[in-house]
């Protein structure tokens, strides 16, 4: 049975992922009260997805887990980022 | 990384007895590649969702804007610290499990699951004050909003709406997760269906990631 | 001892249940496969006889026996049923369930349980299809494609189709993430990726859209219902919505949901080749990885449904060449299918006719379709029968006839009985001419201007209209021998040996019909599934 490759992450680093998270959660609120223009949403998604690869890294075990599921998580990110662009050659050039 | 299936000849007594259960074997990895498939449907799900939202914030952007001042960011932020934790609580959960800590473990995953109703509760007040005052989606408030304002409270309710469904959804699984632990079921060399209640679980916290900043910080 | 193998097949030996009840709790991919064919081939007929009814209102221009709105209800159920009970789930759920375990090596998929709820999954979307039509204030009149505003607006059971949808677009998730995880798990010991037969390569691409691509339809599918509901304006322009965002998101999927149909039956053809042409297939690695860039690329070509319907010019010329470009693996896959039979010692049985009628269909929907994705010449022929013509030709003479070609190659598999050869024979041939008889004047009909989804036409289009009458009856026709043959040969059709087409994949290596756990021992494979030598 290959059901082996069972990393134990400690309670402490759980704890520190949990406080970066926090970090991130406030940093977002901080800029929120900010105008950054167009660049706002920017600003927002970018501290998001930090946020969700920290998430997938730690908390969901991508880091310690077999390769085809980074893989897979990652195709699937660039296909919704792709359906979006795509999706915007028709309403940016409207 | 492959498995090698069984060689093992039970099957021909089985056919004897004409009653076939298929050889159970077990496969981890499996069944955490299909709760991994399972979560990239429901990303794309909500990314339906964020494609309507993108399209429209592109085309009104300062209805949404407006609309969103709306929002109780103060609920909007305590909704998110609290999906963090209990993110981080059900993780941990797996950890005590994996060092046979059962009852931490029971005692994370219940931490979970009270994190849970947490947020719903604050979900319902945070709904309950819109309609009152008659901002909910049909109401006739609702239709003499601008246009932008209007799509925004529905994509506001159908997004939140949806991801309340997910987290009752995880709530449910959580529990079920708990009671096998209890009974010995998910134990500390067979715990996969706790690994995949987690991941179930964070990926309800992925969407709020998005969902949050979206929704209520845009003022 | 021929006989005794029926006698120990999954057929007799089912779970502790007997009789039917042993086939409705039956967790086994076999079995499960064939209630899949029970019940499409019955949803087939039901479309089919929809069609026919149209096709003869169609006779003459005039109204005859349907009225407007009926007509419109009728096109409307045709495409539900086809498109979400018939060819989606098609030769995925019917022949994938029913050979990809087996050409993998392995003793059933990965989650057998989860198999058995996707397929009631599938039942209650089509109860609630079914229903659709009789309750309330009549079927639905919205076309299958349920386009916003009308379908926000129309007082008919729209939301009853919708859910029907939306629930079987959840049973075809399931059938995916199953195949999938089945896909990387079970494959037998020494059997890598590129030792895998070429039909569950198909299977693994289609699963991927499968599951990647349905619930982008699932979620427009509820929006549109809270949009009834609420008045929520997603979609109703006079509410901010945009109505061509629902035909972005509808295909999104829908456009994909087309490869759901056809890889699969790419994949049989490319099983059903190298059998009757005992040849290694050429340029295996090829028709592979073609399988999977179809899959990627065809994701992202949706557009070109909507041409006409006011994107910008940047989107219309983005989509017009990444259509191009998805032109590219499938040609691919023919030039590969004629290279494999060059030199070949072809034996002409029936499943190679129907593979031959197959390739020379899909070269026509295919090159049509290039027409219908090229901008300019889109522009003429949007919504007419041109296009009714190139998707039938695509979904019915592309997977229509893989589904025959399939049943025929397979049956004696699954029944362990062989068929009427000759009655075959003329069956292919009756059902190709038609299947010609029926579209092809649609085509030309359709490049003089007949409008697609209309009950009544102009007498110029009268000559077309009326072979093509013709031609659905010449169908019917075929159909009915396929019929009277496959169910008579099922139960008393000649005892077949185990391996009647000289195959050299997996399936044929284990009695006709399999034994409930398939293989006896896993077999350990050290060669790739096509070495003729």
């Amino acid at each position: 049975m290959s059901n082996g490759k069972h990393h134990i992450t400690d309670y402490k680093t759980y704890a520190w992922v949990l406080v970066i998270l926090l970090f991130f959660t406030a940093l977002t609120v901080f800029v929120s009260w900010f105008d950054f223009k167009a660049l706002t949403i920017a600003v927002a998604l970018i501290i998001a997805s930090i946020k969700v690869t920290i998430v997938l890294t730690y908390f969901m075990h991508l880091k310690y887990d077999y390769l085809v599921f980074r893989l897979m998580v990652s195709m699937v990110f660039l296909l919704i980022a792709l359906v979006f662009v795509i999706t915007f050659f028709d309403y940016l050039f409207r | 990384m492959r498995q090698q299936p069984k060689t093992s000849n039970q099957k021909l007594e089985t056919i004897m007895n004409h009653s076939i259960t298929h050889t159970e074997h077990r496969d981890d990895l499996g069944a955490k590649m299909g709760m991994w498939l399972f979560i990239f449907t429901e990303l794309l799900l909500f990314g339906g969702l964020f494609i309507v939202y993108a399209v429209y914030r592109s085309q009104y952007p300062d209805d949404f804007q407006i609309a969103a001042t709306q929002l109780n960011t103060f609920i909007g932020t305590l909704n998110t610290i609290i999906l963090l934790v209990s993110s981080m609580t059900v993780a941990m959960s797996i950890t005590a499990l994996q060092k046979g800590n059962k009852k931490l473990t029971i005692y994370l995953l219940g931490i979970t699951i009270l994190f849970a109703i947490i947020f719903l509760v604050n979900k319902y007040f945070e709904w309950g004050a819109k309609f009152h005052h008659h901002l909910y989606p049909g109401s006739e408030l609702m239709l003499t909003l601008k246009r932008g304002e209007l799509l925004f409270f529905s994509l506001y309710y159908f997004m939140t709406g949806l991801h309340a469904l997910h987290i009752v959804v995880g709530m449910v699984i959580l529990i079920v997760v708990l009671l096998k632990v209890k009974s010995g079921k998910i134990n500390n060399t067979d715990f996969v269906l706790l690994e995949n209640g987690g991941l179930y679980w964070h990926l309800v916290d992925l969407i709020w990631i998005f969902l949050f900043p979206l929704l209520y910080l845009i003022t | 001892m021929e006989y005794s193998a029926i006698e120990n097949s999954y057929f007799k030996i089912g779970n502790k249940h007997k009789g039917l009840l042993g086939w409705l709790t039956s967790t086994d991919h076999k079995r499960i496969g064939l209630m899949y064919m029970y019940a499409i081939i019955s949803f087939f007929f039901i479309g089919g006889i929809l069609g026919g009814v149209m096709r003869t209102e169609l006779a003459r221009p005039g109204q005859d026996f349907l009225s407007a709105q009926t007509y419109n209800a009728v096109f409307t159920v045709h495409g539900v049923i086809m498109i979400f009970l018939v060819v989606i789930p098609g030769l995925a759920a019917v022949f994938g369930n029913l050979f990809m375990p087996i050409m993998i090596g392995a003793r059933d998929v990965s989650f057998p349980k989860l198999n058995l709820f996707s397929f009631y999954i599938y039942m209650l979307g089509a109860v609630l299809a079914v229903i659709s039509l009789f309750i309330g204030k009549g079927a639905p009149d919205t076309g299958w494609t349920f386009y916003a505003p009308y379908s926000t607006q129309s007082g008919t059971n729209v939301i009853a189709a919708v859910l029907a949808a939306f629930v079987l677009g959840f049973s075809s998730i399931l059938t995916g993430l199953n195949f999938i995880v089945t896909i990387h798990r079970l494959r037998a010991p020494g059997m890598t990726w590129f030792k895998m037969p070429l039909f569950p390569w198909s299977l693994y691409a289609t699963a991927w859209i499968q599951l990647l691509a349905t619930p982008i339809v699932g979620i427009t599918l509820l929006m549109l219902v809270a949009e009834r509901l609420f008045k929520i304006g997603f979609f109703d322009p006079n509410l901010g919505g945009d109505p061509i965002l629902f035909q972005h998101l509808f295909w999104i999927y829908s456009h994909p949901a087309v490869y759901v149909m056809i890889l699969p039956a790419m994949g049989v053809i490319t099983e059903i080749i190298p059998t009757f042409a005992k040849r290694k297939v050429y340029g295996y690695k090829a028709i592979a990885l073609s399988s999977v860039a179809i899959a990627a690329v065809g994701y992202l070509v949706w557009g070109h449904h909507m041409y006409t319907a006011g994107m910008s010019g940047t989107a219309r010329w983005v989509f017009s060449f990444l259509t191009f470009i998805v032109a590219v693996p499938s040609a691919i896959k023919v030039f590969n299918w004629i290279s494999t039979m060059y030199k070949g010692s072809i034996s002409l049985e029936p499943p190679f006719y129907f593979a031959m009628a197959f390739i020379f269909n899909f070269m026509i929907g295919g090159l049509t379709g290039l027409i219908l994705g090229s901008l300019a010449t889109n522009i003429h022929v949007h919504d007419t029968s041109f296009v009714v013509a190139h998707f039938h030709y695509i979904v019915f003479g592309g997977m229509g006839f893989a589904f025959l070609a399939a049943l025929h190659y397979w049956f004696p598999k699954i029944y362990g009985r062989m068929y009427n050869h000759k009655m075959a024979n003329w069956s292919c041939v009756i059902i190709f001419i038609g299947f010609t008889t029926l579209y092809f004047p649609l085509f030309i009909i359709g490049l003089q201007g007949m409008p697609r989804r209309y009950f009544d036409y102009l007498p110029q289009f009268q000559t077309g209209h009326f072979i093509s009458t013709i031609g659905a009856f010449i169908l019917g026709l075929g159909f009915l021998l396929i019929f009277i043959n496959l169910v008579r040969s099922a139960k008393k059709g000649k005892i077949t040996t185990s391996n009647p087409w000289g195959g050299l994949t997996l399936e044929w290596q284990i009695p006709s019909p399999p034994t409930v756990e398939n293989f006896e021992e896993i077999p350990v494979i050290t060669e790739g599934p096509y070495e003729y030598k």
